[in-house]
């Protein structure tokens, strides 16, 4: 997969560097640096893994490493809670 | 970027500069803070709020009778009590939450002073509501969310604000935990030259008053009379003292202000928790009485309904 110019993408940086964090953070959080993610459109065409530039929608110009190409949104909700469909008909019971 | 220690180093400098004031003015002999000086000097009075408000559609929301759920109450409250019940659509603000009344006196405030955007640090509705204001008055705006784990795995209501943001045109900066967000919110404040956008500045604060004005408006308009009580759900504490402050300078003196907190443990209940804490005090216990009967009874009684009355 490769950016096209002009195309939205996703690129990733290490914003600090783990011996960059702040003093007195858990362990496992001193292990690994604090990473930023932005999505803007390519300026160049590379390969997934490549240093890249983009334009984001603020209109700055950031350079990171390609991460997606054309990225979507994958998140959810999660399943219906049973705890929560019971109110409703139990409030509704109990008006009428 | 800076070093962390370097820019958190110069926070005093770079707030000062992309806020234009200084917190450091209201410091009173290291402990004290003249919290009204501040809130005095940001320059707009109640009617100036509620103009800028209108001019981008924030504010004015439906007060609506909650006509089931007082039913509800009187039922279970016993003789003599239950409370009419109204709620506040903040819903329906541009952005789709009360947030916007902060960020319409934040965005406004940069759009005046000249800044060519504006950049906040939230991973919540303030950034929908300052990347919509900002879009409206033709503002760039970059918003900074703390959401990724170190396996890259986001929340999900994270992310969904964040996706919010970038609909209504502002660029959003993700990053994984920690404290570090405030250190690289400095830098994009420092790098950019925008305005400090953030949700705790004393126009966010301002911002909120109109909804506590609004709020005993119309209550005396649809009962004649000012609320007994009014139920604010109190996280950050923005939320309640901006309402109490408006409720004041409409003259309802004798209503009783009431924070709700939520527990991380019930915050998968805000629309239940709201309409519990908006019953009167001695009511609380009757609703409560109702949930325990289905598996959620633990739940229930974990709640933190001794804290709302306060």
């Amino acid at each position: 997969m490769k950016s096209e110019v002009g195309h939205l993408v996703e690129i990733s940086w290490v914003a600090l560097g783990a011996t960059e964090r702040a003093a007195h953070l858990p362990e496992s959080s001193k292990a690994v640096p604090v990473i930023a993610r932005v999505k803007g459109f390519a300026q160049s065409s590379v390969p997934l893994g490549a240093e890249l530039a983009v334009r984001t929608f603020a209109g700055r110009l950031l350079t990171g490493t390609l991460i997606d190409v054309a990225p979507c949104h994958t998140h959810s909700f999660g399943r219906p809670q049973p705890e929560l469909l019971i109110i409703g008909p139990m409030l509704r019971e109990e008006l009428s | 970027m800076p070093s962390y220690t370097d820019i958190i180093a110069r926070k005093g400098e770079i707030t000062a500069k992309a806020l234009g004031f200084d917190y450091a003015r209201y410091e009173q002999g290291g402990l004290a803070f003249d919290y009204e000086g501040m809130m005095n000097n940001t320059g707009y009075t109640l009617d100036d709020i509620r103009r800028i408000q209108l001019e981008t559609g924030v504010g004015a929301t439906p007060l609506l009778e909650l006509r089931n759920i007082t039913r509800l109450a009187r039922k279970l409250a016993g003789g003599g009590k239950g409370a009419r019940i109204f709620i506040k659509d903040e819903a329906a603000n541009p952005s789709g939450s009360f947030k916007a009344r902060r960020a319409a006196i934040s965005v406004y405030h940069a759009q005046q002073h000249g800044f060519a955007g504006v950049v906040a640090a939230t991973s919540g509705n303030y950034g929908a509501a300052v990347a919509s204001q900002a879009a409206m008055r033709g503002l760039k705006a970059i918003i900074v969310q703390e959401v990724y784990d170190s396996k890259n795995q986001g929340q999900p209501e994270i992310l969904e604000k964040g996706r919010a943001c970038e609909a209504y045109g502002a660029e959003v900066l993700q990053l994984t935990v920690g404290p570090e967000l405030f250190a690289v919110f400095l830098q994009v404040l420092e790098s950019t030259g925008y305005f400090n956008a953030s949700l705790y500045t004393p126009y966010g604060i301002a911002g909120i008053e109109t909804l506590g004005l609004e709020v005993v408006e119309g209550v005396r308009q649809q009962t004649g009379r000012d609320p007994d009580a009014v139920v604010i759900t109190h996280a950050g504490g923005g939320n309640v003292t901006g309402t109490a402050r408006g409720m004041k300078k409409a003259g309802a003196l004798a209503t009783l202000v009431i924070g709700a907190s939520l527990t991380s443990r019930v915050s998968i209940w805000p629309a239940t928790m709201t309409l519990t804490a908006s019953l009167s005090p001695p009511v609380i216990p009757a609703l409560r009485c109702l949930l325990p009967r289905g598996p959620i009874g633990p739940m229930c009684r974990a709640m933190p309904l001794g804290r709302c009355a306060t």
